[in-house]
């Protein structure tokens, strides 16, 4: 009879054990928590590096700074190549916000070079509303309106 | 005997961590495993009956019954048929569902790969008394590649670049894991399946049967030479070199060459084209390879290259069939009533087109997926045949057991076990016997035409003659339409 209760009460508790879920929330900002691969925490950390680094460095001071003169930048998309799934645009409106909020910086979506355009898409889609008939015209964006770009 | 559905107990409920499913009582999986090994085959055959008979959508429906999918939690239940409906979706141009069904089925591939000890002991503890249908469908290296290579093509086909990249990138993950893998999987394997064997041994002889320290020895040596006189000859059968699936490498290629974002994409392209071609040795990897170093070295720009690269999808992949043999198990005594085992064979299916030409232009094979199914059968097949004759004596010892103490017992024992006796069968079958390729030059026209030996008219596809085009047919036999993809580039 012992060797049955064993027999039976072994198997049950390594099933029991072997089903045991131990998912939970945790913070990203907790950096005790350390997850195999990368992680939301590495993709903010990459971003913020990149900020700092464009902010920090003196060859992108306007010449007429004290002036208010101010550069335009034009962002480029940032491309995934991993084998991860990751939302590449909230890094770089991450970037975007950055470098607006640090007060040094334009920057535009009006123009990007990559093929899938500018991760917001407001711009270009405004821009398609010349064309409509359902608009004040007089209110829509003209093409001859944008400020011409000088590549660095 | 009592021992026997004590073990059976543990292995039930072991087994039941190894489910697929979620939140389900650990004993679903087996009391739907017991149901299941013995109506797997017929249903099988069933899907293949509606493949062969044009039955597109009733494949579908079957598909899904077996995969068990539950929409509301989004869970898959079964692995193998999520991957046939999968397939099927994307067949129908349905690539949203399809990908989300290829998506599950990553995340139960992730679950196999990394299963634990316990789990993985409990499923072998329950195969051991029943067949190999009982342990949950374990993709092979080609399954895998394949699940991330049409996740690639469909998003691909929405037009979802990014996402298209990240699977393209998993793929090619794969591929390069892929001869490793195998060398480690099989030493794994090899290592396990002699502790189990010994285990078995040791059991066996503490319950007085001193001579089946040879049982296992003895009969695997017997049933090579059966294997032999049955005309099973594997010799011939090999590998793509490092174990890759060719065609993904091709259209890993095709993409990063026609979407190319920087230089390295292009490198990433010529590397696909240079392997494929070194391995296949066809015209149309070639000339793709001359076409990206073109363009990677500066000769020609990307914009300037206006072809349309068709790449078919013919007839059906070997299948898996079960045969029978007696097998000649050494044993003391002759007191049993059933001793035999069941074991898979690769079958070849019929090619119903013999290639594909367009505009004059013929199609070249830049995968032989039977190839590449039997390589890695050849590589499981004495594993699959140790289990077995270890399963078989472990039977036979048990039915022995209960016949020298009844014989009616023994007699409803030799029953079961000839009816738990059964191979596992379960392929992907809806993969296709091979990858066709060919590429033209767009002559201005929006009309392309598409013949083959086995097609009854022409196919005729609408392409934009303005820009590369990717022309996707599958053709699975005579009674289905041939499904057209284009994604213009």
């Amino acid at each position: 009879m012992k060797k049955l209760l064993i027999a039976t009460t072994i198997p049950v508790l390594l099933a029991m054990s072997g089903c045991q879920s131990t998912t939970k929330y945790v913070s990203t900002h907790d950096e005790d928590t350390v997850v195999m691969g990368l992680s939301q925490r590495d993709f903010e950390a990459a971003a913020n590096q990149a900020l700092d680094e464009i902010i920090a460095s003196p060859l992108l001071v306007h010449p007429e700074a004290d002036k208010g003169g101010r550069y335009i930048l034009s962002i480029y998309n940032i491309i995934n190549d991993t084998t991860q799934r990751i939302d590449t645009d909230q890094l770089v409106k991450k970037i975007r916000v950055g470098l607006l909020n640090s007060g040094k910086f334009l920057t535009t979506t009006a123009v990007s070079f990559t093929g899938a355009g500018p991760e917001d898409s407001s711009t270009a889609k405004s821009r398609e509303l010349q064309d409509s008939s359902l608009m004040n015209q007089n209110t829509t964006k003209k093409m001859d309106r944008f400020t011409r770009l000088t590549l660095a | 005997m009592k021992k026997v559905i004590l073990c059976m107990m543990g292995a039930m409920a072991l087994s039941g961590c190894a489910s697929t499913g979620n939140g389900s009582s650990p004993f679903s999986s087996l009391t739907s495993g017991i149901g299941g090994a013995f109506k797997t085959d017929s249903d099988s055959a069933k899907f293949s009956q509606h493949i062969a008979t044009g039955n597109v959508n009733e494949a579908l429906t079957l598909a899904l019954d077996e995969a068990e999918y539950d929409a509301e939690k989004s869970l898959l239940d079964d692995q193998l048929w999520g991957m046939q409906a999968a397939a099927i979706y994307r067949m129908q141009g349905d690539y949203v569902q399809s990908n989300q069904f290829f998506d599950l089925i990553e995340d139960i591939m992730y679950g196999e790969d990394t299963e634990n000890m316990v789990e993985s002991a409990g499923e072998s503890i329950a195969s051991s008394l029943t067949n190999d249908t009982f342990l949950d469908y374990e993709q092979s290296v080609y399954d895998s590649i394949m699940v991330n290579t049409y996740k690639a093509i469909n998003f691909t086909a929405l037009g979802d670049h990014a996402n298209a990249r990240v699977e393209w990138n998993r793929s090619d993950d794969r591929q390069r894991r892929a001869a490793d893998f195998f060398a480690e999987r099989i030493n794994e394997k090899k290592d396990a399946q002699a502790k189990a064997a010994e285990e078995e041994k040791e059991k066996l002889e503490s319950e007085g049967d001193k001579s089946s320290d040879d049982n296992v020895d003895k009969s695997l040596s017997e049933a090579e030479k059966i294997l032999a006189k049955e005309g099973i000859d594997m010799s011939e059968w090999s590998a793509y070199d490092g174990y890759i699936n060719p065609f993904s490498t091709f259209m890993h290629g095709l993409f990063f060459m026609l979407t190319a974002q920087d230089s390295a994409d292009l490198g990433k392209a010529v590397d696909s084209f240079k392997r494929v071609s070194g391995i296949t040795n066809t015209a149309v990897a070639a000339n793709t390879q001359a076409l990206a170093e073109q363009v990677q070295s500066g000769d020609v720009n990307l914009n300037s290259i206006n072809k349309t690269w068709v790449i078919f999808e013919a007839g059906e992949m070997a299948k898996l069939d079960e045969f029978r043999i007696d097998l000649p198990v050494f044993l003391v005594s002759s007191n049993v009533n059933y001793v035999g085992m069941a074991l898979p064979k690769l079958v070849d299916q019929p090619d119903y087109f013999n290639g594909f030409m367009v505009n004059g232009v013929s199609s070249e094979v830049v995968a032989d997926m039977d190839k590449i199914i039997k390589a890695e059968f050849k590589e499981e097949f004495p594993l699959i045949l140790t289990r077995e004759i270890t399963r078989t004596i472990v039977k036979t010892v048990a039915q022995k057991q209960v016949n020298d103490s009844n014989a009616y017992l023994g007699f409803a024992t030799g029953i079961l076990q000839a009816a738990t006796t059964e191979a596992d069968t379960r392929t992907w079958s809806i993969l296709p016997k091979s990858f066709q390729a060919l590429m033209v030059e767009n002559d201005g026209q929006s009309t392309l035409s598409i013949d083959s030996a086995g097609l009854s008219q022409p196919l005729s596809v609408e392409i934009d003659p303005t820009k590369n085009n990717i022309v996707y047919v599958k053709a699975i036999n005579r009674n289905i339409a041939p499904r057209i993809e284009v994604i213009s580039l």
